[in-house]
């Protein structure tokens, strides 16, 4: 049943998502093609910064509202699914909640990850033009260094950044496809503005787990070095120690928040739910 | 073509009464199977268990029989047919009369009317 | 065999001042076609809504074939609600599949069937299909499960004479000893002579539970014209 059910909520969001993607790829390739990849440090003028500035700004947009909307669309399918007139379909078929929502879990993260290996891709793209190639090949030792590559984490491999990075990002996508349904349940509670009631939610929900993070983090001491190193760029700060340290800590606050919010959407989809 | 039924009087007597007809009229002849409980509530449009009931009742008057393989016969007794058929002619004779009674008609009338009627007609 | 359905002091109330379905005892056997009678606003929505735990009851319990609602009573209920509850992207054919997906007693080859008998096109999406054809779709693929019991709420409601035809003869088509069929209507007169039983639903709570045939003996009178007497304004 869990296969089938992930089968059909990837079909719904497959109607849309896939061409959103290329079309924000696509968006990246011409930017690359006509705008970063054409930059000639030689020739370089305030004119040129300008519409540099306003590139970036421009696939900055675009990659959050992809990001925007591949989470909106997997909430849009969560909320019709499960709690419009379709619910009366969703909540008759011979299948427990929890079922459905591990279903709509594992669909929404799989779109999640996408989406973040695509911007990823769309990132090099713009950025990685061969002049860039060429002055990081070029600086190779001192780029490491600046970041911190240096010590125990010298001898970090591509690979096994790239795989810490997938992780994580896998992570994040769980994480916000949990909160978007978290919100969407939520809004179910507020009677008649369950739209309005799920937004709320989102904002809510997303300021308390910045306030956790902000808290937690200043508890650990992190908070502060940040504020400390950017400004005095102290020479013992090592970037990569600094964001391993970030990474661990939001992993595991991330791990909690969803495994609660979590629990709390199955509560409110099995105790709480009258479809009217 | 569903049945027409009377609203106010329970089904399975318009059911049997119905099958009676049709038995007296000759569309099912002595000997004939009936169709299913299912076949005729279909094609009365009505509930499987009313007709059941209806057809169960004409059993108990032996005007049908059931025989175990072959479902529900019409019964070669002549004589119970034409008992019923005379049943039937004497219930609608009596609401004739009742109605003739009440537009205020004797019985002589009556018959006179009628004779005449009849001969009309052929 | 178990009753199909069973409720014990069931109560639904969406706020706390009151009641839409107030303490509701019943036992309904199966083998039967029930009507679910009342005006609206009478409980009946709600009740079947409680059959089919798209609600959640109160107080009290109901069970189907001696369960409480879940996983295994989903199995044996085919329930047809008073709305569209089709994902309109999807063609007719689509959403056949997707019924043979989830439940094992579909057939599909009924539903074609009766999508062909009524001339309904199973390349076509939903959202191009009329409000009535619509209807009719969910009907044919309610009706194509071998199910205990059917929950037809409203299924004549929005459908043209000649379907409405269609529609019932399809249901006693679907008649067997062992299912139940159970349908909230307020076109009582049509109705009417496929019902074994029917159940009079008040201010939520239940105010008659008689044969059609016990009705017509013992008053002299349509369920109908009796319905109008017992709900009169």
């Amino acid at each position: 049943m869990l296969t089938k059910l992930i089968r059909y909520d990837m079909k719904s969001l497959n109607r849309f998502l896939p061409v959103l993607h290329i079309f924000v790829l696509l968006s990246a390739i011409l930017i690359r093609l006509f705008v970063t990849g054409r930059i000639n440090p030689q020739s370089t003028s305030k004119q040129i910064d300008f519409i540099l500035v306003l590139f970036f700004i421009l696939y900055f947009t675009i990659v959050t509202a992809l990001s925007t909307g591949t989470y909106l669309l997997a909430g849009i399918r969560f909320y019709r699914n499960m709690f419009t007139d379709e619910g009366y379909l969703t909540k008759t078929l011979p299948v427990a909640n929890s079922t459905h929502l591990l279903s709509k879990t594992i669909a929404g993260s799989i779109w999640g990850t996408i989406n973040i290996l695509c911007i990823y891709l769309c990132t090099y793209i713009v950025v990685y033009t061969p002049y860039i190639k060429s002055v990081v090949a070029d600086n190779k030792e001192e780029i490491l260094m600046e970041f911190g590559f240096t010590g125990k984490y010298a001898d970090l491999s591509f690979s096994t950044v790239l795989a810490v990075l997938l992780f994580f990002s896998c992570l994040g996508s769980i994480s916000s496809i949990i909160m978007i349904y978290a919100s969407v349940a939520l809004g179910q509670l507020f009677s008649s503005h369950r739209v309005l009631g799920a937004v709320v939610s989102y904002f809510a929900i997303s300021t308390i787990t910045s306030v956790l993070t902000l808290a937690i983090m200043a508890l650990f001491g992190h908070e502060t070095r940040l504020i400390v190193t950017a400004g005095s760029m102290e020479s013992n700060f090592n970037f990569i120690s600094y964001m391993i340290e970030v990474m661990k800590i939001s992993t595991i606050l991330m791990a909690v928040t969803s495994v609660a919010l979590y629990s709390m959407i199955y509560y409110i989809m099995d105790k709480k739910i009258n479809l009217i | 073509m569903p049945w027409d039924l009377d609203n106010n009087r329970p089904i399975y007597l318009q059911l049997m009464e119905r099958i009676q007809l049709d038995i007296v009229s000759g569309v099912y002849r002595p000997g004939d199977r009936l169709p299913s409980v299912r076949e005729l509530a279909l094609e009365a449009a009505v509930n499987p268990n009313t007709m059941q009931k209806a057809l169960s009742e004409l059993e108990r008057s032996g005007i049908v029989y059931a025989k175990r393989t072959s479902g529900r016969l019409i019964t070669e007794d002549e004589a119970m047919l034409k008992q019923l058929k005379n049943e039937l002619a004497q219930e609608h004779i009596h609401v004739f009369l009742e109605k003739m009674d009440k537009l205020g008609f004797s019985r002589e009338e009556i018959l006179a009317l009628t004779q005449e009627q009849l001969k009309e007609v052929e | 065999m178990n009753p199909i359905l069973e409720c014990y002091g069931l109560t639904k109330s969406y706020n706390k001042m009151y009641n839409a379905l107030n303490n509701l005892n019943l036992t309904l056997k199966r083998g039967q076609i029930i009507g679910l009678l009342g005006p609206n606003g009478s409980g009946k929505t709600t009740f079947i809504k409680l059959i089919n735990d798209v609600l959640v009851p109160t107080k009290g319990e109901v069970r189907i074939n001696g369960m409480t609602p879940g996983v295994e009573t989903k199995k044996i209920i085919s329930y047809l609600p008073e709305r569209t509850y089709l994902d309109e992207t999807m063609k007719v054919k689509e959403i056949i599949t997707y019924f043979s997906d989830f439940y094992d007693n579909f057939s599909a080859d009924r539903a074609y069937q009766m999508l062909e008998d009524l001339q309904i096109d199973t390349n076509a999406r939903l959202k191009t299909l009329s409000k009535g054809t619509k209807e009719k779709v969910q009907l044919i693929l309610v009706m194509s499960r071998d199910a205990d019991l059917y929950v037809l709420d409203e299924p004549i409601g929005g459908v043209d004479p000649a379907a409405r035809d269609y529609i019932l003869s399809t249901i006693l088509n679907n008649y067997n000893e062992n299912a139940a069929i159970l349908i909230s209507t307020h076109l009582i007169h049509d109705i009417e002579n496929i019902l074994d039983r029917v159940l009079f639903i008040k201010q939520g709570q239940l105010v008659l539970n008689a044969t059609v045939d016990e009705i017509r003996t013992e008053q002299g009178k349509s369920v109908d014209a009796l319905f109008r007497e017992v709900f009169r304004c």
